[in-house]
């Protein structure tokens, strides 16, 4: 499946959650932005331009999901997907530590834009008060999340493999 | 896709994001462009400020080595100059030998303060505090300088003090020659305290304004060559001499030092003969 495919998927099974959150429990909902979470772990694995378009779509879907100023959060995912994907070329994102402070680091500057253009806007609702809580939140979330995809790549390429290894002719 | 194309995409996304959100919001838009446009008109204004300081460095470069070139050429002309001055005063060794002719010796300078000056009442004088020990009744007549040219002569001497009868006064007579065509006349002060007149210069000589006025050295006070002034107009009234205005080539207004030449003048005793020869 190509990556267009697979990111597509991801964002539609990640807004029925948000969704589903929303109605059954509000407060998750508002504290875990997954959202965040999809643009960083789709940029760590991918490249700039994977994280530029994955960020921005992602963004949009959020603001069309969401009450904000549409390109509130576009431009925020953007600039975190642009960001950890250029990161992510010079670190070691296979180590937890690093890739879980990428989470943090990410989900800190998407907080900070949304935050910052709100201010400068006067369009919406500021609080900065939940920003620390969702960050760790987020944080929290998107460690074992990430662990949890990179196990699951690692299945499918496996998996992929051994297909291939019966379909080989003998 | 190259790192440059990606980074160039997500500039426009983010402008173009920026530009959604800002019209969302037009009472803030201008606040928000200003914060866009402020670091780039920043950068421009810089830029341009670095770009107009190179171009006057440029200009001034070439300006200061247009200059040293001409100083470089001018330096050529003297040096030249100087060197065919040292054959000819050579020569002139070496021929006024066998003629048993005795150069002038060296003149000595004293250099005097200049304590009083008027340069524009009826009297034009100076007085020149002398060094100590120096003043006397045997300083009279003496030529006095400055570094730019002839000042004026001492008339009266006491104590430690000199006056000088200046080179404007009406009744200062200097003889004089025009550089150039080495035509000589009488330099005498006027009624206008900053203009000279060089009088009993015919009308057949030719004289222009810029002609160079220096002593004749024939007047038994003044050594030949000193600079007196510049020619700055010449009328011809149908006289058989002209009317030539002179510039003095001493600021009189910047007066603080002067040199009194130590140079013996010609007796007065000698000179009274030569005018009973005359008659």
């Amino acid at each position: 499946m190509p990556w267009a495919a697979r990111f597509a998927a991801s964002l539609a099974l990640v807004s029925l959650v948000e969704l589903l959150l929303a109605e059954v429990l509000p407060v998750a909902g508002r504290t875990v932005d997954l959202f965040v979470l999809l643009v960083v772990l789709s940029s760590l694995a991918g490249n700039s331009l994977q994280g530029v378009t994955g960020g921005l779509a992602t963004g949009l879907v959020q603001d069309t999901l969401s009450a904000s100023p549409f390109g509130l959060h576009g431009l925020a995912c953007c600039v975190v997907g642009y960001g950890v994907a250029r990161l992510s070329q010079r670190v070691d994102t296979s180590q937890r530590m690093v890739a879980g402070l990428l989470v943090a680091v990410g989900t800190l500057v998407h907080q900070a834009i949304v935050l910052g253009l709100l201010t400068a806007l006067e369009v919406g609702e500021v609080s900065g008060g939940a920003v620390p809580l969702r960050v760790v939140a987020t944080t929290a979330v998107g460690v074992p999340g990430l662990w949890l995809f990179n196990r699951a790549r690692a299945w499918v390429d496996e998996r992929r493999t051994l297909k291939e290894g019966r379909a080989r002719p003998r | 896709m190259s790192e440059r194309r990606v980074a160039i995409l997500f500039a426009v996304a983010v402008t173009l994001l920026l530009a959604s959100l800002t019209a969302q919001s037009p009472e803030r838009a201008g606040d928000v462009a200003l914060w866009v446009e402020a670091p780039a008109k920043g950068l421009v204004a810089a830029a341009g400020d670095v770009a107009n300081r190179m171009r006057e460095g440029w200009r001034t470069r070439a300006r200061l080595e247009r200059e040293n070139e001409a100083l470089r050429g001018r330096l050529r002309e003297l040096e030249t100059a100087h060197a065919a001055a040292l054959g000819a005063e050579l020569e002139v060794d070496l021929l006024s030998a066998p003629l048993g002719y005795a150069r002038p010796r060296d003149v000595e300078l004293l250099l005097a303060d200049v304590v009083y000056v008027d340069y524009h009442s009826w009297r034009r004088s100076a007085i020149l505090r002398l060094p100590h020990g120096n003043a006397g009744a045997e300083w009279a007549r003496r030529p006095v300088t400055t570094v730019d040219g002839l000042l004026g002569r001492v008339v009266a001497a006491g104590g430690d003090y000199a006056r000088v009868l200046l080179v404007t006064d009406r009744d200062s007579s200097v003889g004089a020659m025009i550089e150039r065509t080495r035509r000589q006349g009488i330099v005498r002060g006027t009624e206008e305290a900053g203009v000279l007149s060089l009088a009993y210069v015919p009308v057949q000589v030719d004289v222009r304004p810029g002609d160079r006025v220096v002593t004749a050295g024939i007047d038994g006070v003044f050594p030949r060559g000193i600079p007196v002034g510049t020619v700055i107009s010449v009328e011809s009234s149908g006289d058989q001499f002209h009317e030539i205005k002179v510039a003095p080539r001493v600021d009189l207004g910047s007066l603080s030092h002067a040199f009194v030449w130590r140079r013996d003048p010609v007796p007065e005793a000698v000179m009274d003969g030569a005018d009973a020869v005359g008659r």
